[in-house]
């Protein structure tokens, strides 16, 4: 199948309006109008408010150009939960958005896998993602093609507590989840998630993030993962659960190869979605495309990506045909413009790029 | 600038108030630009009025992304990064949104240490208080803002001294780049000097001073040095963050690189649920760089247990040695002890105590406190021995950047022996390696079933070689010369060593274009160069000579070793040769090796590449 380029990156509502609406005189400045929205920045809580009839323009820079200003607020999420009008929520998105399609959302509920004994902050999670789909199953009654809800599979972080030697000195410490309890957790806890996500149609799509106190951080995890759904996962679990495969994490950070993935049928029949972005060797930020690794390196992940959803059973969550530029946190416009545009041409080049 | 649609701007009011009071930005900035005269006086720099170059960014942060994952929150997953001139820059935490989160969500009081099993558990520590820690005692007045950074040192003091700083300009790349503000246009996608697509500086930048630099089109830009700020858990997290710091500044040869709290991680074993975010053990580093492709080593000139071996001016060894290291850009970790650093005034310091000399802030009474820095820099300028070892520039990441040391301190300011411990790290090193390095330059010291073995370094091997000259004239005499065997064994004084990587395959910056080498292994002598006139014709020879060695091999580390009438070039990658505790083995080494040597083909004495 070709692939749709969208374009992720940390723009609020309000600064997508002021270059989207028709009336602001600004121009659209991507080549693709497919957006994943990340959910939410502080500017949408303006957008978003009950009292909130229409978007309000952003504010202006000091210069002749409109400058965007989101300011990344994940808990925005949890005040427009307890508000709890998803519908008023996507119509003020749609309204924002003026000609522009969401076929994602991306978030980050750290606290999803927070102790047993911290309800509040792990139900607060599951309500947030609940809401989110909710959200995004209104957007697909108004025209979008929300097909994918990404979010990070949690930190097996567990808690700190102030500890003392036996020679007087303190010191901090980390309790952590082994990796088995840590997933089995993410399990329990996105239980009630996958069954909004069966209802609204919206795949789950995990992201590995690497580093040592990550839920799912590397080919292992992602592995175990598959595993305890097919072999201890709810029905939910099994028709809407799946990863978003980040290139530059999976190829540059965890060192997973195109192969490796191909040769991993649990893996690879799980994957819904796909970022694009280029790391070195740390993850100091999302770069260009191309900007540290070969082309060559994204054409392989691109190609496969492209063959991951052909013939997947029904009984499984599908793929979203869609490729995310990722750039969180853009230092401007014309990088992520850059990086749009070198994903594209390597679509292109391979013949895959869905126009 | 002008033309670009900046986003994630925000206003220095909005900034500061996501950050929340910090006297370490303050001291910070004071010390980097508030110099108002050559004695080194500042004058105080208010943060609120400061000319940034460009309004403050929300920005990605390795540290800080690592951090709200240590806390289970959500946010504030990126800082807010300050910009300052020549691409330097400082990513703050976003210390006043961390705790208001924090708060919120009771992340601090989440202690659940009863569930785990006992081998799960730390058996450093034990709960301290029923009553779990509240986020006051976290976040404290000391606390730092200051995250993953990039400064230049300030510029008076690079003026005045003379520094060699291990520049990492190249890591702009690696940020996202950053604003060059003397055109006012953006070099996001460009770094380093803008008339030199690859920038000179992070490629063979240890031969500026030995040979006539490159000449440079263009104002020269400052360099560019990694700097974090220990977080809320007192001094312990200091050692993550020079692991960190080290890792950033090698990073061309690191496998990885991660946060301070994945470092933390990464010190402890998979079977321990309790990670302890405390100082870490010589073991914990050696663990942490073996898994992100790097090494360190233990080196001193004399070990305190070998003090009565009688191993002469050991002060002139260790600053020759940390020289050599820092003017190759490997970095050095020193331990340490906060309390000598800030009130030792002991025959060896016959002036003020470094923290006074530097004018860093410290309590008035500072109880002995184990603590880790780590050597960006030297000067350049002045005899070692006139200069008591000149001075070498440190970063503490926990009082600031940019301080400096001199020579002959190195030697005294060591840690205070850890209970049950036997070994001191008095005068002890470690200077920050890529991994496949295994020569070290001074006495070496490792562990084996927890027993110290010590490896000879070659400024040692060396030194004695120069003593024992002419002992071997007979194994000399009996090896076929290729052409003219040189008189390796004529005593010559050490005038610099330094080290390079050769790289056949696409880095021809790592082969330094003034390398004088036609040759083969072993002693050159500057005579053999003659009529080699352009640095083409040299940078030719030296690659053929290169291939002759190593038939087409990828890459490799030597050490070259300056002497007054030859240029020695040394195997880095060989592991050094253990030493018993009492015998002189140096000259059935020498030996050796000559044996080794006798026909054309060099041949390593131990398999290339094992791990010592």
């Amino acid at each position: 199948m070709k692939l749709r380029v969208s374009l992720l990156t940390s723009f609020c509502f309000n600064g997508i309006h002021q270059f989207a609406s028709q009336n602001s005189g600004e121009r659209w400045p991507f080549s693709t109008r497919d957006v994943e929205l990340y959910a939410f920045m502080n500017g949408d809580l303006d957008v978003f408010s009950p009292s909130s009839a229409r978007p309000r323009p952003a504010a202006r820079s000091s210069g002749r150009r409109a400058e965007i200003r989101p300011i990344l607020h994940a808990n925005a999420i949890r005040r427009l939960a307890l508000w709890d009008r998803p519908d008023e929520v996507a119509a003020n998105i749609h309204r924002s958005l003026a000609g522009l399609r969401v076929i994602g959302l991306s978030t980050f509920a750290a606290d999803l896998l927070a102790h047993e004994e911290f309800k509040l902050a792990w139900e607060s999670a599951q309500k947030a993602l609940v809401f989110l789909l909710q959200v995004g199953r209104e957007l697909n009654q108004l025209g979008h093609e929300v097909r994918a809800l990404e979010l990070v599979g949690g930190s097996q972080v567990d808690g700190l507590w102030m500890g003392g030697d036996r020679y007087g000195g303190k010191h901090f410490v980390i309790n952590r989840l082994t990796p088995a309890l840590a997933i089995e957790r993410l399990m329990r806890r996105l239980q009630p998630v996958c069954e909004v996500a069966l209802e609204t149609g919206i795949p789950i799509a995990l992201e590995l993030e690497v580093g040592p106190l990550f839920t799912v951080s590397s080919l292992a995890s992602l592995q175990q993962v598959s595993d305890f759904i097919h072999a201890q996962g709810t029905d939910a679990h099994r028709r809407t659960l799946g990863f978003n495969l980040d290139i530059a994490h999976w190829a540059f950070l965890a060192q997973i190869s195109p192969q490796d993935v191909a040769g991993l049928q649990s893996v690879r029949e799980r994957i819904v979605h796909a970022h694009i972005s280029d790391h070195s060797k740390g993850h100091f930020g999302d770069g260009v495309v191309g900007e540290f690794s070969a082309r060559g390196e994204f054409e392989q992940w691109l190609e496969l990506l492209s063959q991951v959803g052909e013939n997947r059973s029904p009984e499984l969550p599908q793929f979203s045909g869609c490729v995310s530029v990722e750039y969180e946190c853009a230092p401007n416009v014309e990088v992520v413009q850059e990086s749009v545009e070198a994903t594209s041409e390597i679509l292109r080049n391979l013949d895959l790029l869905a126009e | 600038m002008s033309d670009s649609l900046a986003l994630n701007t925000i206003s220095i009011d909005e900034a500061l108030a996501a950050i929340g009071p910090c006297r370490t930005l303050e001291i910070v900035l004071t010390n980097l630009f508030g110099w108002s005269d050559n004695k080194g006086n500042r004058s105080p720099v208010d943060v609120q009025t400061f000319p940034f170059v460009h309004p403050p960014q929300i920005r990605p942060s390795i540290v800080v992304r690592g951090e709200a994952e240590l806390f289970g929150l959500s946010m504030p997953r990126f800082a807010i990064r300050l910009y300052l001139e020549d691409g330097a820059f400082i990513n703050c935490r976003r210390l006043n949104t961390l705790k208001v989160n924090a708060q919120r969500d009771g992340v601090i009081e989440r202690c659940h240490r009863r569930s785990l099993a006992q081998e799960e558990k730390n058996d450093v520590v034990e709960i301290l208080d029923a009553d779990p820690p509240l986020i006051a005692d976290l976040l404290g007045e000391h606390d730092s803002c200051i995250a993953d950074s990039l400064l230049a040192p300030p510029e008076m003091m690079h003026r005045q001294l003379h520094l060699h700083i291990i520049d990492c300009r190249s890591l702009l790349k690696h940020y996202g780049g950053t604003w060059f503000p003397r055109d006012g246009r953006s070099i996001l996608r460009q770094f380093g000097h803008p008339s030199h697509p690859h920038s000179p500086y992070d490629l063979a930048p240890i031969f500026r001073h030995t040979f006539p630099e490159p000449k440079e089109q263009g104002p020269r830009l400052p360099p560019l040095s990694p700097y974090v700020h220990g977080f809320g858990f007192g001094a312990g997290y200091c050692a993550q963050a020079v692991l960190y710091l080290a890792t950033a500044m090698l990073l061309k040869f690191a496998s990885r690189i991660c946060g301070l709290a994945e470092i933390t991680a990464l010190t402890h074993s998979p079977k321990i649920r309790e990670l302890l975010v405390a100082g870490l053990t010589p073991e914990n580093m050696r663990s942490y760089f073996h898994d992100v492709g790097l090494r360190v080593t233990e080196e001193a000139a004399i070990f305190p247990e070998w003090r009565d071996k009688g191993i002469q001016h050991p002060e002139e060894t260790l600053h020759m040695a940390a020289r050599a290291y820092l003017q190759s850009g490997m970095p050095i970790i020193v331990p340490t002890d906060m309390q000598k650093l800030a009130y030792a005034r002991e025959s060896w310091n016959e002036r003020q105590p470094t923290y006074v000399r530097n004018k860093v802030d410290f309590p008035a009474e500072m109880p002995n406190t184990p603590h880790v820095i780590i050597l960006v820099g030297c000067t350049t300028r002045g005899t070692i021995v006139k200069d008591k070892g000149g001075e070498f520039i440190f970063h503490d990441p926990s009082t600031r950047p940019y301080l400096t040391v001199r020579g002959h301190e190195l030697l005294h300011l060591g840690p205070p022996i850890a209970p049950r411990e036997i070994y001191s790290y008095e005068g002890v090193l470690m200077p920050v390696v890529p991994g496949r390095v295994q020569l070290s330059l001074l006495l070496k010291r490792k562990f084996l079933d927890e027993r110290g073995v010590y490896v000879l370094g070659l400024i040692y091997f060396v030194s004695r070689l120069n003593e024992i000259a002419g002992d071997f004239e007979d194994l000399v005499k009996t090896r076929t010369p290729i052409d003219e065997w040189p008189e390796i064994l004529r005593p010559e004084p050490i005038q610099e060593i330094l080290m390079i990587r050769h790289s056949h395959a696409g880095e021809p910056h790592e082969l330094a274009p003034f390398c004088l080498f036609n040759f083969a292994y072993g002693p050159l002598r500057e005579s053999d160069l003659e009529g080699v006139e352009t640095d083409s014709k040299k940078r030719q020879a030296f690659t053929v000579f290169l291939n002759r060695i190593f038939k087409g091999a990828g890459d490799y580390w030597f050490w070259l070793e300056f002497a007054p009438g030859h240029v020695w070039m040394w195997d880095a990658e060989l592991p050094g040769l253990e030493l018993s505790e009492v015998e002189d083995e140096v000259p059935a080494i020498i030996r050796r090796l000559l044996a080794v040597a006798h026909g054309d083909t060099w041949t390593p004495i131990a398999g290339r590449g094992q791990e010592s």
